[in-house]
């Protein structure tokens, strides 16, 4: 650590110097885009879908979204790659939820992020924050601008090194007056990409009360803490238990052909969690003798939780014996697993 | 093209949604839930009778 970011580190703490990593300074998760649930290269062509966990992406045409490992800076195992499939531009924000943005209004903070691209990239790139009035806004909400910084093209690194980045950052004070209930942290490439694999990639994002931005820390500081953390926005169960020993729950048949199977969240969730399923015939029932794949699964109406649990009802053709407990596994040689969402 | 189903059980209702690459989300009618607000977002914008498939 520099000396001004020493003494920035101590200004901004009254009680005395901070540890450079330490949880809860940076209010970005996963910045450092160590967790990848929904997988380590997701190809999006929907605009406002998630990738790495917690970064999502207005887009206008196929983008490949992954997660890279060659070159990251010190201090990270990864980084984040847009990747453009057919011409056209791909934003990568985060959206921080009313709960964690209410600490930061009235307070001057610091955003800082790293960035770099390919040689077949065109345009500049600014790094911004929004803010909506609205409590909890969704990621394809309307949102303003408060402050930016932008780095030129020419002056976006191309190598590949650990030493190959530029430092986007710039100071702002959120406002505290109504009309930043929730903030957008956005990488907005400028120009529309022509060439099918330009890329951007970037690295170390944080946001942080202070007015110099200091060395990146992870805002769960641990593996476990980032994890965690991603978790109360989405999970995916099952995906890494395939097999025989996979059990992912126990329900009872209440007919001949469906069963009900309570779902608890590994993480509670921000409020009610959408559910979707690898594949409605991906999962087989089992009461210790026979085994049954299923023909549907779905969550069942009334049963959502406001913490993201809920009764997923697996249907099969037939042969269930009513009020019997049946365990849910994946199918056969099938990853399958369910999805819980409550993502902004 | 997205699109939407409110689907009702003896329990209640729910709305199914179902993406571009066939992917199907069940999403609790709760208006805190985002997924739910596109949902609402959507029926608004199309000016669709809610028990009606609505597409986006």
């Amino acid at each position: 650590m520099s000396r001004a970011q020493l003494t920035s580190t101590v200004e901004q703490n009254s009680a005395g110097a901070a540890a450079p990593l330490v949880a809860g300074k940076n209010l970005i998760i996963n910045g450092g885009f160590d967790i990848a649930q929904r997988g380590t290269s997701v190809t999006l062509s929907s605009a406002f879908a998630y990738s790495l966990d917690r970064w999502n992406h207005n887009l206008s045409s196929s983008h490949t979204i992954s997660q890279q490992s060659t070159g990251v800076p010190a201090g990270s195992r990864y980084c984040m790659r847009v990747a453009t499939n057919a011409s056209g531009v791909c934003y990568a924000a985060q959206i921080i939820e009313t709960a964690n943005v209410v600490p930061l209004q009235g307070q001057t903070v610091t955003i800082s992020a790293k960035i770099r691209r390919n040689s077949s990239f065109i345009g500049d790139v600014a790094l911004s924050v929004l803010k909506s009035s609205t409590i909890d806004a969704a990621a394809n909400a309307s949102f303003t601008g408060i402050s930016s910084a932008s780095v030129t093209n020419v002056n976006m690194p191309t190598g590949t090194g650990s030493a190959n980045w530029y430092t986007l950052t710039t100071s702002l004070t959120v406002p505290n007056d109504g009309t930043a209930n929730t903030l957008k942290f956005e990488f907005t490439p400028t120009t529309t990409q022509t060439s099918v694999g330009a890329y951007y990639e970037i690295a170390q994002c944080q946001i942080e009360v202070g007015s110099v931005a200091t060395p990146f820390s992870r805002a769960g500081g641990t593996l476990q803490g980032e994890l965690a953390l991603c978790q109360r926005y989405y999970e995916r169960q099952g995906l890494s238990d395939s097999g025989s020993a996979g059990v992912m729950a126990t329900g009872v048949a209440l007919s001949t052909t469906s069963v009900y199977f309570p779902i608890t969240p590994l993480v509670p969730k921000r409020t009610s969690a959408a559910f979707s399923f690898s594949g409605q015939t991906d999962f087989r029932i089992w009461d210790g003798v026979t085994s049954t794949v299923t023909t549907a699964m779905a969550l069942f109406a009334a049963s959502a939780t406001s913490s993201g649990g809920g009764l997923v009802q697996a249907t099969v053709s037939s042969g269930l014996t009513q009020y019997r407990p049946y365990f849910l596994f994946h199918a056969s040689s099938v990853n399958s697993y369910i999805e819980l969402s409550a993502e902004l | 093209m997205t699109k939407y189903e409110l689907i009702t059980d003896e329990s209640g209702q729910i709305v199914k949604r179902t993406d571009d690459d066939g992917k199907i989300w069940f999403i609790p009618t709760d208006p805190a839930n985002s997924d739910y607000q596109a949902y609402l977002a959507t029926l608004a914008a199309n000016s669709a009778p809610q028990a009606n498939s609505t597409e986006s």
